[in-house]
């Protein structure tokens, strides 16, 4: 029993020692863990999918993509041809699957002649997931070009939640609106009409 | 015409550095994961070397209390 007490002094400091280390590191994992999957936590409620022809023939607001750099990547330049303009949140699973339909339609027509410009409304709905659309863009490898919308332009384009593929024929008027998500295979039609006319 | 600004232009340097973001958030968790796991067998080590001495102290004092080797 003489051992007894410096050895039970000795465990309990190397004890208080691991605890207290191990406190700490697992509190620090656990929010660079949360750090790190943080962006999927903002989830966006999708629009009911709805085919609407209510604006076709309309005309809507230009628009250019600014780069870092100072290039601008404008809309205008692509007249004669149809341009898909996608509003999407980086937070909506519905906008992913619809982005994947969007990539699909890209592979196949952009060749024709097809352009998308994709639009994220995060800066103005959910400004905390900003930081979100740029890892988006790798992770889905998006090959068309991505812009922060603006509330403006967004209502110019009779936006009313995500996903909405708006798409212009080749005067720059809506073609047809397609709000919430939709197969590749309903919005290919207006797309083959419109690269059968372009000029 | 409006203005947008671009997340990512492909031909621009932004997309490494986008990379190496992700890089280092993952590393982050990843070095944070090892060193909890590090943490963990540092304790174990520490608590069986400790039980390890705690039953050489215990013996010692039995052999010692039964003649078998001399108090110091």
């Amino acid at each position: 029993m003489i051992g007894g007490l410096p050895s039970l002094i000795y465990k309990m400091f190397f004890l208080q020692i691991g605890v207290f280390a191990m406190t700490a590191t697992f509190f620090r994992f656990v929010v660079a863990l949360l750090f790190w999957i943080s962006f999927p936590l903002v989830i966006v409620a999708a629009l009911a999918p709805e085919e609407s022809t209510e604006f076709d023939g309309q005309k809507v607001t230009d628009f250019g993509l600014q780069a870092r750099d100072g290039r601008m990547l404008d809309v205008r330049d692509f007249r004669g041809r149809p341009v898909i303009v996608e509003f999407f949140a980086s937070g909506s699973p519905a906008c992913h699957a619809q982005l994947e339909q969007l990539i699909e339609l890209h592979h196949r027509y952009a060749h024709q002649g097809l352009t998308i410009f994709a639009l994220a409304v995060d800066r103005f709905e959910t400004p905390e997931t900003d930081k979100d659309v740029g890892p988006l863009i790798l992770t889905m490898k998006l090959p068309f070009p991505v812009g922060a919308a603006t509330r403006d332009l967004a209502n110019n384009y009779h936006y009313k939640g995500v996903p909405a593929t708006i798409v212009l024929d080749g005067e720059g008027k809506i073609g047809r609106i397609f709000f919430g998500f939709h197969e590749m295979e309903k919005i290919e039609p207006i797309i083959k009409t419109l690269l059968a006319t372009k000029k | 015409m409006t203005r947008l600004r671009a997340y990512v232009n492909p031909e621009s340097r932004d997309s490494p550095l986008v990379h190496s973001r992700e890089k280092k958030h993952s590393d982050f968790a990843l070095s944070e994961l090892g060193a909890l796991l590090f943490q963990i067998g540092a304790a174990v080590l520490i608590r069986s070397a400790s039980a390890d001495n705690e039953m050489n102290e215990k013996e010692r004092m039995l052999k010692c209390t039964l003649g078998i080797i001399p108090y110091e």
